[in-house]
């Protein structure tokens, strides 16, 4: 092509551009593509997987009630659960997404394009989901799914266990959801990786350590509420229809706190940690 | 392009606009005043990234309270300040802010590639932005704010730490690919050359408040030349001198400023100055460039 061309080429150029909702998605699915890529992510994720298939061979041939295994996949080490590799995913790939765009101040780039910054904060998000989506959800899918092939490949037991699916999905969620929205808060107080992932960490074991310790004080259950992964164990219980069981240094004790409280807490956690995002977002467009 | 009508920004007790009204005309506008004068505060207002305390701004017709960030996608933004992310290359991260303008993957692409060959960056744009030269850095967020064909392209300090063969070159560069493009440019910048070299308007903007707007060419036509001229009495009779020859003056203090129009000036006042008896005692020629300009109206 001559220069008389490209110059008419750029002259006339006129860009049909897509719509935000396109644009967040785009957004967060390139990052998830680029992290994907991270040999430390695919480590963590290829670990999930292998304890997810380890636990098929080993432990649901025992098992009668198909309910309590999804929470062991999510329950954590003293349940041989797979709990400990979803925070270090969301540590090592959660830590790093708003710190990194804060640290190379490529946020400000972002925060000029056509996002709010709401939008920015669910793009992150979503890259965070489809990551876990990856690392979570479809071993769990693939759990019902062998519970189904053992049963006979019956549509009757799909149609029996729809709770089950349906359960699955909805804790996927809320277990992704609130260890994104953590990590992502603490990924946007600092521009360092490494001190956001330690944070985040700190931020989900350090209460857990310190209400397990109250609770053998004071043999108080509602003390455990204020630990995120405690309140995920309830969550957890109640959208399986089980009785709720949390554990405490390794022991598993019954609670009765209703599903009210849980569940408004949990949605209480999320509104303010992705307040809290948005609001240091604006702050650091002020001091700009 | 832009028109804000009493816009006010406070930040706290600090007042950053206090009710600056202006309309900014299309072409290529050049946004002047010192620091804190309320320049990048002006642009994060049109921009849309955060809201004024009271007043309104329109920008390319629409309401930017209104409009919400779907208006982004008519501008680009250049920013002062270092953005761009080292561990992308300088073709990764221009097609990602195409894509994140709304663009389809092979059209980012496709662009890309066309404005950086426009910005002369040869093969060095697959490499990492980590190992880019000051200049390079430069083009590239210059590129990242025109990929996607804004009617506006609001440029922060584009020359901003560049060395003379290169800042001249950015100032080429953006007024060709404005050109071309037939994009609006509101450069912000402290250098009243870039503006001299670039820009059509000039907004001179000092402690939130508008100072002046101006047509460059009428402001360039407006800077004085003159001859300061002192001479003894008698000094009416010298004037009336000046006057029969044409040549207009001004009295500024113990001297007479005698307006220059070419070389001939110094022999016509020579002429007057005999004429008239007047001693001469000083004939010396001086300007008021466009800084002279700005630093009165700043004040």
């Amino acid at each position: 092509m001559n220069e008389a061309r490209v110059m008419e080429r750029y002259r006339s150029y006129n860009a049909v551009l897509g719509d935000r909702p396109a644009i967040i998605w785009g957004m967060g699915w390139r990052e998830f593509g680029r992290m994907i890529r991270n040999r430390w992510v695919q480590l963590v994720i290829a670990l999930v997987w292998l304890q997810t298939l380890l636990m098929t061979l080993l432990i649901l041939p025992f098992q009668t009630d198909p309910q309590p295994i999804h929470l062991l996949l999510y329950g954590d080490l003293e349940t041989s659960g797979i709990r400990i590799h979803l925070v270090l995913l969301a540590a090592i790939t959660g830590g790093q997404l708003i710190s990194r765009d804060l640290s190379d101040q490529s946020i400000h780039l972002y925060l000029a394009r056509p996002l709010t910054r709401v939008d920015y904060l669910l793009a992150r998000l979503l890259t965070l989901l489809l990551l876990f989506l990856l690392a979570a959800l479809l071993p769990n899918l693939y759990l019902t799914l062998v519970q189904w092939t053992d049963n006979g490949y019956a549509l009757e037991w799909l149609g029996d266990h729809r709770w089950m699916l349906l359960a699955t999905l909805g804790y996927g969620l809320a277990v992704t959801v609130t260890f994104s929205l953590l990590a992502l808060a603490c990924s946007a107080l600092t521009s360092r990786g490494g001190f956001a992932a330690a944070g985040f960490f700190l931020a989900v074991y350090f209460p857990s350590f310190l209400v397990e310790t109250g609770y053998g004080l004071v043999q108080d259950e509602r003390i455990l509420l204020f630990s995120v992964l405690h309140l995920l164990d309830m969550v957890g219980h109640e959208m399986f229809d089980a009785p709720q069981w949390v554990t405490v240094f390794g022991f598993t004790f019954e609670v009765e706190l209703g599903w009210r409280t849980p569940f408004l807490l949990l949605a209480a956690i999320w509104v303010a940690t992705a307040s809290a995002v948005t609001l240091r977002l604006q702050r650091l467009e002020v001091t700009r | 392009m832009i028109e804000a009508r009493r816009l006010v920004k406070q930040f706290g007790a600090v007042s950053a606009l206090a009710g600056l009204s202006v309309e900014v005309p299309e072409g290529r506008v050049g946004l002047l005043g010192p620091n804190g004068a309320g320049k990048s505060t002006f642009i994060k207002l049109a921009l849309g990234i955060f809201s004024p305390t009271s007043g309104s701004v329109e920008v390319l017709g629409e309401s930017v309270t209104t409009a919400g960030p779907t208006l982004r996608q008519r501008i680009g933004y250049m920013p002062e300040h270092d953005c761009l992310p080292a561990r992308l290359t300088g073709v990764e991260f221009v097609v990602e802010m195409a894509q994140i303008s709304g663009m389809a993957r092979q059209a980012a692409i496709q662009r890309t590639h066309e404005v950086l060959n426009h910005l002369r960056m040869g093969e060095e744009k697959y490499r990492p932005i980590s190992e880019y030269s000051g200049g390079m850095r430069q083009k590239v967020k210059l590129a990242q704010g025109l990929v996607h064909g804004p009617e506006l392209v609001i440029l922060d300090e584009p020359t901003s730490g560049l060395d003379p063969q290169a800042r001249r070159e950015m100032l080429r560069t953006i007024r060709t690919l404005t050109e071309l493009g037939h994009s609006n440019v509101l450069l912000s910048t402290h250098i009243l050359h870039d503006v001299e070299q670039i820009c059509d308007h000039v907004i001179i903007v000092s402690q939130g408040k508008l100072q002046m707007v101006e047509q460059v060419e009428s402001l360039l036509a407006k800077l004085e030349d003159w001859i300061e001229v002192r001479v003894g009495e008698p000094r009416d009779a010298f004037c009336a001198e000046l006057k029969k020859r044409k040549l207009d003056w001004q009295e500024h203090g113990p001297a007479l400023r005698v307006s220059f129009r070419d070389d001939e000036t110094f022999d016509v006042i020579l002429a007057a100055a005999e004429e008239s008896g007047a001693p001469l005692l000083q004939m010396e020629r001086a300007t008021r460039a466009l800084e002279d300009l700005y630093l009165e109206v700043v004040k």
